[in-house]
């Protein structure tokens, strides 16, 4: 089997029998500290691979599209060949890791809502922390895409967080990485381990890489002890999520737009003069039943151009909560 | 709110105490709005009886006789305190409630109108409530596809915090496709459908029978939001379930929500209800069953079904997709027993939630009297400014600007549009119905039971113009808080003013709605609408009968004025342009003078004898001829010098509002017999002048031309609106 | 000779265009719920879509009924050369469907309207003007959103083709901004498609057919539509 990239402690294989599949292949190492500390424990990359195969699943079972089919050893998954977006999407809830570094904020403090910030995967750069505006600059991503990864964060971190909140268990934070297949549409792909996301318990004690980060423990028996309370959650139990696409409807400019000028002729009566030009649009907020996919999104597409808005006259974007 | 009063009664009456759900029930029938109680006693006033009258007072719509198989229907309402919180949907969900209650009756709706209050535009808050109010009728009528053909529109600063919106609703249905709202038989469904039930409105109408403090934003929950595409879906299901003759009785929900519609079924079937309240379909998954009892959501009605006829029912509510829900029975017991979920939430004898409360007291002050005094009076020193002004003052300039944003031909049923006397619909059997409204609230406020049957005739005079005959009258009685002397016993007076004229000219009153509370706290002052007795007044044309337009539609025709004309310009236009108020004695009722001059008119429109026809009312003379020439080609040359009565200037010949007087264009030639017809009346006439080629308004003394005065006229409104 | 007068859930001038239609010699005017779909329109020759607010205008006047599976059959029909009239809310739809070009925006005065109004009728012979080239004609107008817009080009094509069979005009048949009453580009009343059998007009021809209600002028659009319907 070819190589296609060999990673920090994955490798990425090509599929013999399908030029549009992967092999992932979990090793026993384990890094930390942008690759400075690295060890090898056995059985890590069984667990981690067993992990991503059960979470995966479970996120596919509540609508969010992955990249992951099916598991093929210990310790590889079958995976859609897709290209990796070079963005790491973190989403955090409690202070935690390199957020505390940086802000001086103290570790343990609930974020009053959850934080999504974007890194660029770039080693030799050490993956810096990186602004919404300067990907769309440096034309890594465009803004739609962004939201889109922004919401699937927010979604995977009420899906996961349900589940392990029956356990009593608090996902602090987590990290996702994104592709794009063939066809175009964005996949959630990477790992979903303890390697890649921070769950305490409820005396915050770490069950995750920190246990070596911080040669806190024994790695392996802790990622077994936590997939372990994990398989004991009901993933039933967790209610899907409402999410909500706006669908934003202006009329073009150039075309005469009679509501937003009888607004602005009112707004001057009452005393806003320093109007120039109103014009009046339309915000439809649509609630799903499921995670927003790229299916949905193509779906949406045509609805705005058949239905919600008259291409003739009217602009339309969309917003992702 | 409930009284102690009413709540000791309760207790006593049931022996307990009142369940959540029942307080509520009771709160919402016991509200003035809902139960009358306050004003019902004072009803025996009115004639409501006549030969053309098929059902009075009491059912949703009152139904008059128009001959040749069919009926006309009529419902007036107000929706005044909602509009004032919410303009756009009280006064849409205002028209939504009056359809409902002309639909329910089983009567096809075909014609609405609408009477509006306002303080002056020159405050924006009140050019505000205009627009709103307007664009929330448009909307919502337009979108149903029944035109207005009728209205009013008032300004005064006593409305600024009480605007008013009374509605009408004109509807048409054959003796045998009548639906009468009561639950005549035990075992018969409760169906109930058109849309499904939120928290709209919940308890608005015990909001309406409260007056406005100054926490007026808490009160927006109560207002109640209208779906006129839902409307029009139950009025295409209803036609299909009338037709098949598969209803029993029908009620809409209005004020009140379910309670007063299942309440009011039972009371007048001399039965009771079962409902099981988790059966009704809900927007809003998490309502109490003390909500959903009393909630106001739009476009609902409740339908008796007896059993052989439910499936078929239920197949024609799910072929047009309207929701609907199957929730309940018709008892023999007498009670109104509302359940949820098995458990009993709420039993009350329909003899007490309905009627059974007990009478307040209320004491009627007299109205202070007013003195004949003119010493206010001047002659203008400029008549054609003068004039000028009262063309573009706010109570009598052009009004299209409000209607033009109204379908008045939608139907095709409009024979006559907005704009004339009155409007006028053909009816499916060729018959011609004209409707108008009319209140003059200063007269009322200076004297409210001459100044009530006095608007009473102008309305009646609007109609008699066009050359038809009155018929039926419907009223809507907008008045302060009962519990003051002073607004009761102008309540009072009112009702007997609007009694007397029913009398007097033998026209029944069929329908009708009291809105009392119209009255703010402003700066710590009570602060009182003028009291305002809309009156809508319907007559009908001879067969083959083309009404008569006020339009002057030849040169060189004969402008007689009919009727003397008697210095009363206190309480006039005049009085209040020129002088900032009104007060004094207002033109005096006289029903003989008047009946005198209505023979006239109308035995010679009988005999075609006239071209143009208009009334003189507010403004007077100068007023009346103005808006025969504004909308025509010609124009007129006047000699003032002689008119009959006492008036004995040129502007008290102007602008003296006497009633009983019309002005007709009649050509040279039918003059003698024209004449013939007013001395045998007994009535007095003049002829005033010519009508002229050329556009020009010539009173003699003075003259302006017709494009100065349509300028003034046009505008009147649309500068403060656009 | 079946005309399908259609319905939606909203249209109120169904019964407008049935009393007009069924006073004209060989017209065979039935009701067409919308609802019935394909099958309803299996019969007809010639469709009437009426005004009114299918479904409340609640999105954009005309958008959700165009895109009811009724108006398949509509467009087969127009593709057959069969007569086809949208009056109103039925123009809307119309050009909400693609049948006709363009699209019809708020008023200018962003109000709705309700009055008399004059047109002048093209000089040149189409399905539904014979008989009428250069007329002024009165009828009424009642909507809120008539003011007709389109792309440079289509605006070309219409002049080009004389496709515009009706534009609002003064009694004496001027044409000026000052008598159109709600801002269409060219005072476009009414327009056709390129085969001359659909027409979309925002007046009410189904309101003026009887001297009664004001004006029968619109009584001739309807009978040259029946005639051309084979």
């Amino acid at each position: 089997m070819d190589l296609i990239h060999e990673g920090k402690v994955k490798r990425v294989l090509q599929d013999p029998d399908s030029s549009e599949r992967v092999i992932i292949e979990f090793t026993d190492l384990v890094t930390a500290g942008d690759g400075a500390k690295k060890e090898e424990f056995a059985g890590k990359g069984a667990v981690a691979c067993d992990m991503s195969e059960y979470l995966f699943g479970y996120l596919e079972g509540k609508g969010i599209d992955t990249h992951y089919v099916k598991k093929l050893s210990a310790n590889q998954i079958l995976c859609q060949k897709v290209t990796i977006i070079p963005i790491e999407v973190v989403c955090r809830n409690i202070a935690a890791g390199s957020f505390c570094r940086r802000y001086g904020t103290e570790k343990g403090t609930r974020l009053s809502e959850p934080l999504i910030e974007f890194f660029l995967k770039d080693d030799a750069y050490h993956d810096p922390l990186i602004t919404v505006d300067a990907i769309i600059r440096l034309e890594l991503a465009k803004r739609e895409d962004l939201d889109f990864m922004k919401s699937i964060a927010l979604s995977v971190n009420y899906y996961l967080g349900e589940l392990l909140k029956q356990r009593n268990l608090v996902l602090v934070d987590f990290k996702l990485e994104f592709g794009r297949t063939e066809k175009g549409t964005i996949v959630l792909a990477d790992e979903l381990s303890p390697d890649t996301f921070r769950i305490w318990d409820s005396s915050a004690t770490s069950m995750d890489k920190d246990v070596f980060r911080e040669d806190k423990g024994d790695l392996v028996a802790t990622y077994l002890k936590v997939f372990e309370e994990m398989k004991k959650a009901k993933p039933q139990d967790v209610e899907p999520r409402t999410e909500s696409i706006q669908v934003i409807v202006e009329t073009k400019s150039g075309i005469k737009n009679p509501p937003g000028e009888v607004t602005k002729k009112a707004l001057e009566r009452l005393g806003f003069a320093d109007v120039k030009d109103v014009r009046m649009g339309k915000v439809f907020t649509i609630a799903l039943k499921k995670p927003i996919t790229s299916e949905i999104l193509n779906q949406l597409a045509i609805m705005n151009v058949k239905l919600l808005s008259n291409p003739i006259s009217e602009n339309h974007k969309v917003r992702i909560e | 709110m409930i009284t102690k009063e009413e709540m000791e009664h309760a207790r006593t009456v049931l022996g307990r105490e009142p369940t959540e759900t029942e307080l509520g029930m009771l709160d919402v029938l016991w509200s003035e709005h809902c139960s009358y109680k306050s004003s019902k006693r004072w009803f025996y006033l009115f004639k409501t009886k006549g030969d053309r009258v098929t059902l009075g007072i009491g059912e949703g719509a009152g139904l008059v006789d128009i001959g040749d198989g069919y009926l006309a229907g009529v419902a007036m309402e107000s929706h005044n305190h909602p509009s004032q919180i919410d303009p756009f949907n009280g006064a849409a969900t205002g028209v939504g409630g009056i359809i409902r209650d002309v639909i329910s009756q089983g009567c096809k709706a075909v014609g609405l109108m609408n009477c509006l209050r306002f303080g002056h535009l020159a405050k924006p808050h009140n050019a505000y409530l205009l627009e709103n109010v307007v664009r929330g009728i448009s909307e919502y009528g337009n979108s149903v596809g029944i035109p207005v053909v009728g209205g009013e529109l008032e300004f005064d600063d006593s409305y600024d915090d009480n605007c008013l919106v009374n509605v009408v609703c004109i509807g048409w249905v054959k003796p045998e496709e009548v639906v009468r709202s009561s639950a005549k038989t035990p075992g018969h469904h409760l169906v109930m459908f058109g849309s499904t039930t939120g928290r709209d409105g919940i308890a608005g109408v015990s909001f309406a029978s409260e007056t406005f403090s100054d926490e007026e934003e808490e009160n927006r929950g109560a207002v109640q939001v209208g779906d006129p595409l839902s409307k029009k879906i139950v009025i295409d299901t209803l036609q299909e379930l009338i037709e098949e003759k598969l209803l029993d009785g029908l009620q809409d929900f209005g004020g009140g929500g379910m309670t007063s519609a299942a309440g009011e079924l039972a009371r007048a079937g001399g039965t009771g209800v079962e409902i099981d309240l988790d059966k009704v379909p809900l927007r809003e998954a998490d309502m109490k069953p003390s909500e959903i009892g009393i909630s106001e959501s739009q476009e609902r009605m409740l339908a008796i079904v007896a059993p052989e006829n439910l499936d078929r029912v239920v197949l024609l509510l799910e072929k047009n997709g309207t929701p609907y829900g199957i929730i309940g029975k018709v008892t023999d017991d007498g009670d109104y027993t509302a359940k949820w979920h098995g458990e009993e939430k709420a039993r009350l004898p329909i003899s007490l939630l309905v009627d059974g409360f007990p009478v307040p007291e209320r004491i009627e002050s007299k109205v202070p009297a007013q003195t004949e005094s003119m010493a206010w009076f001047k002659e203008p020193e400029d008549y054609k400014k003068n004039l000028l002004d009262m063309l573009g003052s706010d109570n009598l300039c052009d009004r299209s600007w409000v209607y033009s944003q109204y379908d008045q031909h939608v139907q095709s049923n409009t024979v006559v549009d907005l704009g004339e006397n009155s409007g006028v619909l053909e009816f499916p059997n060729g018959r011609k119905l004209a409707f108008t409204s009319d209140c003059n609230s200063f007269w009322c406020l200076l004297d409210p039971q001459q100044g009530t049957a006095n608007s009473a005739c102008e309305s009646l005079r609007n109609l008699v113009a066009m050359g038809a005959t009155p018929i039926f009258i419907a009223d809507c009685l907008n008045f302060g808080n009962p519990e003051r002397p002073e607004s009761y016993g102008q309540f009072v007076e009112s009702v007997r003013g609007l009694g007397r004229f029913s009398n007097d000219f033998d026209i029944p009153i069929v329908g009708g709605n009291v809105s009392l509370y119209n009255e703010a706290e402003v700066d710590g002052e009570t602060k009182r609408i003028n009291p305002t007795p809309q009156i809508m007044i319907a007559g009908i044309f001879e067969k083959g009968f083309t009404p008569v337009r006020r339009n002057l539609v030849s040169p060189w025709a004969n402008i007689f004025l009919i009727g003397e004309t008697l210095p009363e310009l206190n309480g006039s236009e005049y009085q209040r342009v020129t002088t900032g108020r009104v007060k004094g004695i207002p033109p005096r009722y006289k029903p003989e003078p008047e009946k005198r001059a209505m023979r006239v008119i109308q035995e010679a429109h009988q005999k075609g004898l006239i071209r143009s026809c208009n009334n003189v009312g507010r403004g007077g003379i100068a007023i009346a001829l103005m808006k025969m020439a504004l909308r025509s080609e010609y124009g007129f040359k006047l000699n003032m010098d002689y008119i009959p009565g006492t008036a004995n200037s040129l502007a008290q010949r102007l602008y003296s509002e006497t009633s009983g007087r019309y002005l007709a264009e009649v050509t040279e030639s039918k003059q003698p017999e024209f004449l013939e017809i007013v001395e045998k009346h007994g009535s007095s006439v003049c002829e005033l002048g010519l009508t002229t080629k050329e556009p020009v308004a010539d009173f003699g003394v003075f003259s302006l031309t017709m494009e100065e005065a349509r300028e003034v006229f046009s505008n009147g409104l649309k500068q403060y609106m656009e | 000779m079946t005309i399908a007068v259609l319905r939606f859930p909203g249209t109120n001038n169904e019964n407008d265009v049935l009393r007009a239609l069924s006073l004209i010699d060989g017209a065979d005017p039935v009701l067409v719920p919308s609802r019935k779909g394909l099958a309803g329109l299996e019969e007809a020759d010639a469709i009437v879509i009426p005004g009114g607010f299918s479904y409340g205008d609640y999105l954009r006047a005309g958008a959700v009924a165009s895109v009811e599976t009724i108006t398949e059959g509509v467009r087969n029909l127009a593709e057959d050369g069969k007569p086809i009239i949208g009056i109103c809310n039925g123009f809307q739809i119309l050009t909400e469907m693609g049948l006709l070009p363009g699209v019809l925006l708020p008023n200018k005065s962003a109000r709705f309207i309700c009055k008399w109004i004059y047109l002048k009728v093209c000089d040149n012979t189409t399905m539904f003007t014979e008989g009428m080239e250069g007329r002024v004609i009165r009828v009424p107008i009642a909507h809120a959103e008539g003011n007709y817009y389109c792309s440079d080009d289509e605006r070309e094509s219409l002049k080009d083709e004389l496709r515009i069979p009706f534009k609002y005009c003064n009694e004496a048949g001027d044409l000026d901004d000052a008598f159109n009453p709600n801002g269409s580009i060219d005072n476009i009343a009414g327009i056709i498609n390129q085969k001359g059998n659909v027409l979309g007009m925002m007046p009410h021809p189904d309101r003026a057919y009887r001297p009664i209600l004001g004006s029968s002028d619109g009584l001739a659009i309807l009978e040259n539509f029946v005639r051309a319907i084979k």
